[in-house]
């Protein structure tokens, strides 16, 4: 087993152990009245995940029209995968989180789980957007074209990620603010243990989103390489 | 590139511009009750969704503030949300009749309400 093998499968096992007993500082540590709290936890992890992969994937797009390295287009592709299946999650989440949320009638939820609030439309047009990036470069054959107009393409869609996390400043949001001061709106209870937890949730999802990256880069590396040898091949015969 | 690939790219990028541009149409910012009695002719008798405090709550009718001003939030037409008590910030959907009465369809806690 090479050294990087073995660094990877490390941050695996690390953070797949970190996601495991997060569960006993959830459900261990915290006091909350309700169990669907921990929808909180992978809420914000999710949304962390895709913001993060989002901005990677326009640092790579900035790295392809740059200097024109094939290598950087692969990760930012990547980034956009993982960023768009976590952004779906985050909407899920959200959703749950606010029917969870939004108070029970005779000790029912109201069943409401979309409002058209700021944030939710925000972050379901960066969901679409970024969908409609992948779908705009499967219509792409050749692969220099593909990196170049994918990058350019990926410039001017970031804008939708910080516009996603502003809109529940810009605009009135019921959305949950990190904000410290008790008699804000938005105000949520950071005692440490929740905080702890957050950051722990946080670190291990971090790791595994580093984990898959790496996965599906070498994954599509290995489908260009079997592309490339089919290639060969037919002009051979 | 071929044609047909080229339209199909154009068709796929106008297609999901419409659902954006859809998307952002139906975007409701909630507004403050300042808002509301800031301009009651602009929103009299449209459906609206205002975030405040509740105050002057016993049972029935209540006051929605912002601390500054009041909106009067009629709830025959709504639930009441358990534990609703005076002092929680709420969002209030419902048709707004001026000068300052909104008739509530439906009372939602607010999301960040402290879990701990």
């Amino acid at each position: 087993m090479t050294g990087k093998v073995r660094l990877w499968r490390i941050i695996l096992v690390l953070s797949l152990a970190i996601l495991l007993t997060d569960f006993y500082f959830i459900f261990g540590l915290n006091t909350f009245e309700d169990i669907v709290y921990v929808i909180f936890y992978y809420h914000v992890s999710s949304a962390w995940i895709s913001y993060v992969s989002f901005s990677l994937s326009l640092a790579c797009g900035l790295a392809v029209l740059k200097k024109n390295v094939a290598k950087w287009d692969l990760y930012g592709k990547n980034c956009v995968v993982i960023g768009v299946f976590f952004s779906a999650l985050t909407l899920l989440t959200g959703s749950l989180w606010f029917n969870a949320t939004a108070g029970t009638v005779n000790g029912n939820y109201q069943n409401i789980f979309w409002t058209w609030d700021p944030r939710q439309t925000a972050t379901l047009v960066m969901f679409i957007s970024y969908l409609a990036y992948l779908l705009f470069r499967n219509s792409i054959e050749d692969k220099e074209k593909r990196a170049k107009l994918s990058a350019l393409l990926n410039l001017v869609l970031f804008s939708m990620v910080p516009l996603s996390y502003l809109s529940a400043i810009i605009f009135q949001s019921t959305h949950v603010l990190i904000n410290p001061a008790p008699e804000s709106r938005g105000f949520i209870y950071w005692n440490p243990q929740i905080l702890f937890t957050l950051l722990y949730t946080l670190t291990g999802v971090t790791l595994l989103f580093t984990y898959i990256l790496k996965q599906l880069v070498q994954l599509d590396r290995l489908r260009e390489e079997n592309e490339r040898l089919i290639q060969k091949q037919m002009e051979e015969k | 590139m071929k044609r047909s690939k080229i339209i199909a790219s154009v068709v796929l990028i106008g297609t999901f511009a419409i659902i954006l541009i859809l998307a952002f149409q139906n975007m409701r910012p909630y507004v403050g009750v300042n808002e509301v009695l800031g301009d009651p002719t602009k929103y009299n008798q449209q459906e609206i969704q205002v975030i405040g405090v509740v105050r002057d709550f016993s049972g029935g009718n209540f006051n929605l503030t912002d601390n500054t001003a009041y909106l009067i939030v009629d709830v025959t037409g709504a639930s009441m949300p358990d534990n609703f008590t005076n002092g929680l910030e709420i969002v209030v959907k419902g048709v707004f009749e001026g000068p300052n009465l909104l008739r509530a369809t439906l009372i939602l806690m607010q999301c960040s309400q402290n879990p701990a």
